[in-house]
């Protein structure tokens, strides 16, 4: 019966929210295909308790190798025969004013959370296509709703994931595949870990409900996108930031 | 997937007709043999999603994928464009 059960794609899922993703999938019932650079003790644990990949593979991916994330898709579908959903979570963040931050840097992020989410799409969008069935849920942020100094470099690569979102939800929808996006504000992760408290209790004050999101509602926003309950929801993006933007 | 180590020309044209017979069945178009000459868009109703799709279905079949670097899609207007763009994707590899 196994084969019935819905696979989720999820990218960087060792840690902060793509973590929480795989979980929250897990408990769901889902498959969860998921990869990082290395390997962490949540990973490793996760693989201890289903070491014959009946629910759970992962693998080494440098989401800026684009052979490496074809490979990948391609051993999800062996393992798992299909791909119902793709969750492009990778990201990092590159804080500082944009005429002293490296070109390294600015390269970077572009790569990681802008091309790599583009290749990691054009190789799941393949296998949703022959399936005629597909959800892709892209993690974008309220920084790319509203400018916040400091973010440039990262605000244009979310702000280009909606565009994707967007485009991509009127090409592929008459094929049955959903493109949405999130777009979360602070929550307590590893992004916001730099924060000294006191930045935090600012962004909490400017917050209508004051305070940051817990990380679970940021995955129920990203389960409903997902799941039939969204069944006719496509080119949104569903901002989840307390009202931070509003 | 077919073994591409023994396809012979032919095995990949009667592939591609075969992918394109399903479509038709399909999209219930009313086109009574298939040709090289046939224009995949105006003659079959193909949309460029729909080709898309069955690039994707051919990929897996012949295990070469013609357009990513070899062949640009825009140029594949007619069944036989989408022929030589397999032949000279699985003869060059």
């Amino acid at each position: 019966m196994s084969e019935n059960k819905p696979v989720a794609l999820i990218s960087g899922g060792s840690r902060g929210l793509g973590r929480a993703l795989v979980s929250q999938c897990l408990m769901a019932g889902y498959r969860v295909a998921t990869f990082s650079r290395s390997a962490n003790e949540y990973i490793r644990n996760q693989i201890d308790e289903d070491p014959k990949n009946e629910n759970f593979y992962w693998d080494v991916v440098n989401v800026n190798d684009v052979k490496s994330l074809q490979s990948f898709v391609n051993a999800t579908v062996k393992c798992f025969g299909k791909i119902d959903m793709l969750i492009n979570n990778v990201g990092v963040a590159v804080d500082g004013i944009l005429s002293v931050t490296s070109a390294m840097d600015i390269h970077n992020c572009i790569d990681s959370n802008l091309k790599g989410t583009i290749f990691l799409t054009q190789q799941c969008s393949k296998v949703m296509l022959k399936q005629k069935f597909g959800s892709i849920v892209n993690i974008s942020s309220v920084n790319a709703i509203r400018g916040h100094s400091g973010v440039a470099v990262y605000s244009a690569t979310k702000s280009a994931i909606d565009g994707l979102t967007r485009s991509l939800a009127r090409e592929l929808g008459s094929m049955n595949i959903r493109v949405n996006s999130i777009a979360p504000g602070y929550f307590e992760s590893d992004m916001v870990s730099d924060l000294t408290q006191e930045q935090k209790d600012r962004i909490a004050r400017r917050t209508p409900l004051k305070r940051l999101a817990n990380i679970n509602e940021i995955v129920n926003g990203i389960m409903f996108l997902l799941s039939p309950s969204a069944s006719f929801i496509t080119g949104q993006t569903l901002v989840i930031d307390g009202g931070i933007t509003c | 997937m077919l073994n591409n180590h023994t396809l012979q020309s032919y095995e990949i044209e009667s592939c591609i007709h075969g992918e394109i017979t399903n479509f038709l069945v399909e999209s219930k178009a009313n086109v009574r043999s298939i040709s090289n000459e046939i224009k995949l868009n105006s003659e079959l109703g193909m949309s460029s999603l729909e080709l898309a799709r069955l690039v994707s279905v051919l990929d897996d079949k012949l295990e070469v994928d013609p357009f990513i670097e070899l062949v640009p899609i825009t140029s594949v207007r007619t069944i036989g464009d989408l022929v030589n763009a397999y032949k000279k994707a699985f003869y060059t590899n």
